[in-house]
């Protein structure tokens, strides 16, 4: 079975609409779509959508749906107060849903349409080659009949694990204004029966206030106020384009909107453009407005730079809300309890440690190493390399801090600088050196009797350099990277160690990370650093060529003790997953 | 010579003359076939009405400078053509079953009366008019047909029905229609249609184009039942 969102409440009116129905005006058929297009197009832009994906059209609101599964939606358009499970959430920006969560919109505050998205768009049948639903010709929609959404309807869609948190910086400028409460510049090209308008007639039109009545919907917006007449006393019928203003005998204007009839024979002044149709299609009755007459060039030219602001303004990842779901992501297998100390670690640290990084890449140690029977590991050393290449792209000096046989191993291809077991030299080097942030991953931490300790809790002191002084010694910011409990910095969360199997280390830093391999959180922390710094610094790097390179130097997997091709006992395959869904989150690739 | 007229920012309308005629009806055939075989991505949609075409463009393709390039092209490419053929040549003839007057027809009698004809009369003189489709709009495969012959040509009701059947054959003025779905109305209905004017999901969606030519056929009601039951299982 195909699962979705199912409709609790319809509300006033909410309607399916994708960007319309073209190409079939000669059969009556009309245009429909979203009224107001570019807050349609943004919520399809913050889920990462086609521009034209099937969303929802909310009028005035009232809309509730219950999520038959986990993805990702975001609302935009009219200002509309909306709660998930009772929270207020926020418009205009990604927002996380999960199965079985209450979505509710209250009802306009400013405006009469807000639009909601859903990752994917949903999945509707097309009818003329759309999905838009137009009740007045029961075409389009969720069945193809043009039927607004009801209650018990299943509005089919796609579930989604991850999606980059993205966020509308600017909204489109007839959102953002205080066009509710200020007439607004409507702008009209003449054309059609326009010259058979007085110049006094224009005069009036043109120069004097109206009103939005309460007869307005998606076929049409009648107006009030100075009445204005043609001298065409009979006309034939013909075709009608988006935001024609028609003048029936009566004198009040009716402006021809999305489900307008494709033919009519009322004279027309002119039409309006698309920038001020947005405008007009969140107006409620009783708000002000009045007409200006623009030439078709300048017209054009304003169509043009809306398509350009269009494509242009994209969605910027909100880099704290990526830290979140970064977080979420590296801890989901919870293979030593990462995922339950994760709740103890500030929600945000994966952001924090990228900005300090961002801050601070002058001169980075990284110290990693972790020595298993005479070796080393493969989780630690990989995504120290990655850092310190990304630290290179930054343009920044990194070194890789570590003991033998690590250290003669990548030497040749990597700046090291070697520590001894028993031979606490910290610090002469950070004198020498003067790094402007230190960071440790897979590194062993002391407990706090002092000696180090492996998973298994086997006292590996005399086999250990001393990388814990560094943090105790130096001035600069320090972030750790831990996925069992015996890493430095996990003397953050000591107190809660000691529910893990494991001889925890009293070694603290300024930020630490956690994840189910220390390796990938060195990728978490470079795709959040590569948002921020705006710079892919997970573009270049081949996991599985440099965990091969590691292995063909030595290292053995952690877990096993093993020599294999493999980090904590995943495999290529499975951490190339987690950097691609890394990369996806971020907008990478 | 036609003029064309801005209509919105994304088109513009071309007016073959001041009413509709069988020359203005074929030179708009002939232009709306000129345009589309010229396969031009920028052109949307044509909507041929009476005596104009509106010329629907993608603005992001083109402007209003090119579009009504093309459209000159296509007035002048079409003149000698338009004037040489006769008329509706290229539309087709589509006859039309009509089941006239009872419950279906309530406004058949009411017309007698003030034509002072009978019924059957009417209904004859419905049948003996071939009728050109001037446009389709107002709603999809609402067809316009015209003229109606001046006997019975009768004005709109002044109070619309809020629901008028599907199938319904209506007069206002000298045009006839038949409704191609339910909908409010303010026609005088003289009968009733199996032919379904407008279907979304079967070919064709609209039986009739601009440019056909329309001829009504009195049916009883067993032939109107035999035929909705054989329009339905199709």
């Amino acid at each position: 079975m195909i699962d979705g969102f199912k409709v609790v409440n319809g509300g006033i009116q909410s309607l399916i609409q994708d960007s319309g129905r073209f190409g079939f005006n000669h059969l009556g058929i009309t245009t429909s779509g979203p009224m107001d297009q570019e807050s349609f197009y943004w919520a399809n832009k913050l889920c990462r959508n086609d521009p034209n994906a099937p969303a929802i059209e909310v009028t005035i609101g009232g809309l509730e749906l219950e999520a038959k599964l986990s993805t990702y939606i975001a609302i935009t358009g009219a200002e509309v107060p909306i709660t998930l499970n009772d929270q207020n959430i926020k418009m205009w920006e990604t927002i996380p849903i999960s199965k079985g969560e209450i979505l509710k919109f209250g009802y306009m505050l400013k405006g009469m349409r807000a639009y909601l998205a859903t990752a994917g768009g949903f999945i509707v049948k097309n009818v003329f080659g759309s999905c838009a639903t137009t009740v007045r010709e029961s075409i389009g929609g969720l069945s193809q009949n043009g039927i607004p959404l009801k209650a018990s309807d299943l509005i089919p869609c796609k579930s989604y694990k991850f999606l980059p948190p993205l966020k509308c910086e600017t909204k489109p400028s007839h959102i953002d204004n205080e066009i509710m409460r200020s007439s607004s510049t409507i702008r009209v090209i003449l054309g059609y029966q326009s010259e058979d308008f007085s110049n006094d007639q224009k005069d009036i039109f043109f120069n004097s206030e109206y009103e939005i009545s309460e007869r307005n919907d998606r076929m049409g917006i009648r107006i009030l106020g100075r009445k204005i007449q043609s001298s065409i006393t009979n006309m034939l019928s013909e075709g009608i384009c988006l935001g024609a203003i028609q003048i029936p005998q009566d004198g009040q204007p009716i402006i021809l909107m999305n489900d307008r009839q494709t033919i009519g024979g009322y004279p027309k002044i002119g039409s309006i453009i698309s920038d001020d149709l947005d405008k007009l299609s969140q107006l409620n009755q009783g708000d002000k407005l009045n007409f200006q007459v623009i030439s078709k060039e300048e017209a054009h030219n304003l169509l043009s730079l809306r398509y350009f602001r269009i494509n242009k303004n994209t969605p910027r990842i909100d880099s704290r809300a990526l830290a979140l779901q970064v977080q979420k992501l590296l801890v989901k297998n919870n293979c030593r309890g990462m995922s339950s100390i994760s709740k103890f670690l500030p929600k945000d640290a994966y952001f924090r440690a990228a900005k300090l990084l961002n801050e601070n890449h002058r001169l980075v140690f990284i110290g990693t190493g972790f020595p298993v029977n005479g070796s080393f590991e493969t989780d630690g050393p990989l995504g120290a390399m990655a850092i310190y290449e990304s630290i290179k792209i930054m343009g920044g000096e990194p070194y890789i801090v570590c003991d033998n046989p690590l250290c003669d191993a990548i030497k040749h291809k990597f700046n090291t600088i070697e520590i001894k077991p028993g031979d606490d030299s910290s610090l002469d080097i950070i004198n020498k050196y003067n790094p402007s942030l230190i960071i440790s991953i897979e590194r062993p931490g002391k407990n706090k009797d002092g000696r180090y300790y492996n998973m298994r809790g086997v006292d590996i002191s005399d086999k250990c350099a001393n990388f814990d002084s560094f943090f105790e010694n130096a001035g600069c910011p320090k972030i750790s990277i831990g996925d069992g409990g015996n890493e430095i910095g996990m003397g953050n969360v000591e107190s809660h160690l000691y529910d893990l199997n494991i001889k925890p280390s009293s070694t603290t830093c300024d930020e630490l990370l956690v994840a189910d391999v220390s390796n990938w959180a060195a990728h978490g922390l470079l795709a959040i650093l590569s948002v921020i710094s705006n710079k892919n610094l997970l573009e270049d790097w081949n996991n599985e060529k440099m965990l091969k390179l590691l292995c063909s130097l030595g290292a053995v997997d952690g877990v096993s003790g093993k020599s294999s091709v493999t980090e904590d006992g995943f495999s290529p395959k499975e951490s190339e997953f987690v950097i691609k869904n890394l990369k996806r989150l971020s907008c990478l690739c | 010579m036609p003029s064309i007229q801005n209509a919105g920012e994304n088109s513009i309308i071309v007016y073959f003359g001041d009413k509709p005629s069988n020359s203005v009806s074929s030179h708009i055939a002939e232009f709306c076939n000129y345009i589309k075989m010229k396969h031009e991505t920028y052109i949307k949609d044509l909507i041929s009405s009476y005596a104009s075409v509106l010329v629907i463009f993608d603005p992001s393709q083109t402007n209003h400078l090119i579009a009504t390039k093309i459209v000159k092209n296509a007035i002048i490419s079409t003149q000698e053509a338009s004037k040489k053929e006769d008329s509706h040549k290229k539309g087709k003839l589509v006859q039309l079953p009509v089941f006239y007057g009872g419950i279906n027809g309530p406004d058949l009698e009411r017309i007698a009366n003030e034509a002072r004809l009978t019924a059957d009369e009417v209904a004859e003189i419905h049948q003996s008019v071939s009728y050109s489709v001037y446009a389709i709009g107002f709603a999809p495969g609402f067809a316009y047909l015209g003229e109606v012959d001046s006997k019975i040509a009768t004005p709109r009701i002044s109070t619309p029905r809020k629901l008028v059947p599907k199938g319904s054959v209506a007069i206002a003025d000298k045009q006839t229609a038949v409704y191609p779905s339910a909908s409010l109305g303010g026609w005088n209905i003289i009968g009733i249609c199996p032919v379904p004017m407008f279907d979304a999901f079967q070919k064709p969606h609209v039986p009739l184009r601009v440019g056909d030519t329309v001829k009504f056929k009195s049916i009883d009601e067993n032939e109107f039942n035999a035929l909705k039951m054989e329009f339905k299982n199709k």
